[in-house]
């Protein structure tokens, strides 16, 4: 299995530092309070363990975010919470309307794909900004449902199924007691492009 | 009914929405059009004297700056912003390119006064 040197490891979860950092500004914007960070965390694994990780932390009904990006690096960028959280979310983000629970309920999709779609992209917009590099970025996809369906389904399109580049980073709005995740699933392929591509822009060799 | 119609064009009926109220909390008499897409902006709009425009970046079918040559050549004269959660400089480039402003989303009060008051 390919690993990460220990330098392209910080580097990476230095990237997603950055990215997330600009992600987090973006969501507090929207929920006009403070957003507590994780350190970031990024390892090479089986597939099957990552969904594990990220059951583990999100549990397994979750409501997701989903976008996936093309460049010279590529990839999935998830945006992940618990399912039972997804409501007090669209709250935090409507603060404002006081709007009755069957208009929260039908605004609930909606809204939350937006909320990824700003966090995803502010988050792979500060990526390539670092790179120099354009990503283009499919629309957001709203799923909600157990982990094993949600990445199961991915895995059907992965071209290498097993090892995966798993990056994540954890979020909580305390306020509204609200835990999510976002995490970034590359393939051996595109991880060894992005590992080049650090060497390449920090002038490191392996 | 004001002379002034605004022409706001996002997928998400959120942004929209948004968008919508803060403009209309600034100018309650001007005209909104909505539309979720390119073609439906296009359709919509044909008969209207569109003085300022919203344009979301990522959208099924064309995208934002496609729109907004589109739209530049039928209202000459309108203000027009590229808001977008999408904060590549290419697209931010684009947009000075085209010589539209770009708001970067989340979509705030502020930022919608600061670009229809100006």
């Amino acid at each position: 299995m390919l690993e990460l040197t220990e330098f392209q490891q910080d580097a990476v979860a230095e990237l997603l530092n950055i990215g997330m950092g600009t992600a987090a500004a973006s969501l507090s914007e929207m929920v006009k309070q403070k957003v507590d960070l994780s350190i970031p965390c990024v390892e090479i694994m089986l597939r099957r363990h990552a969904v594990e990780h990220i059951r583990d932390t999100v549990g397994n009904e979750v409501t997701a975010v989903k976008e996936t990006f093309k460049g010279t690096f590529w990839g999935d960028a998830f945006l992940l919470f618990p399912e039972s959280q997804s409501l007090e979310l669209v709250r935090a983000l409507l603060q404002e309307d006081a709007l009755p629970l069957d208009m929260l309920s039908e605004m609930e999709q909606e809204a939350l794909t937006e909320v990824g779609n700003i966090i995803l992209n502010a988050c792979l917009g500060s990526l390539a900004n670092i790179f120099e590099q354009s990503f283009h970025c499919d629309l957001p996809r709203y799923a909600q449902g157990s982990c094993d369906i949600i990445f199961n389904r991915n895995l059907a399109a992965t071209r290498s199924a097993d090892a995966v580049l798993l990056v994540r980073m954890n979020f909580s709005l305390k306020a509204n007691n609200i835990n999510g995740l976002l995490t970034l699933m590359m393939d051996v392929e595109s991880m060894q492009a992005l590992t080049d591509l650090i060497n390449t822009t920090f002038g490191m060799i392996d | 009914m004001s002379d002034n119609a605004i022409l706001i064009v996002d997928d998400s009926r959120l942004a929209r929405m948004v968008i919508k109220r803060y403009t209309l909390s600034v100018h309650p008499h001007w005209n909104v059009i909505e539309a979720s897409n390119g073609e439906e902006a296009l359709e919509k709009s044909q008969d209207e004297n569109i003085t300022w425009m919203t344009i979301d970046y990522n959208m099924p079918g064309m995208n934002g700056l496609t729109l907004i040559e589109k739209l530049r050549q039928r209202f000459p004269q309108a203000e027009i912003a590229l808001i977008t959660a999408n904060i590549q400089n290419n697209v931010r480039n684009q947009a000075e390119e085209l010589a539209v402003d770009f708001i970067q989303k989340p979509v705030t009060e502020e930022k919608i006064r600061a670009y229809i008051e100006r």
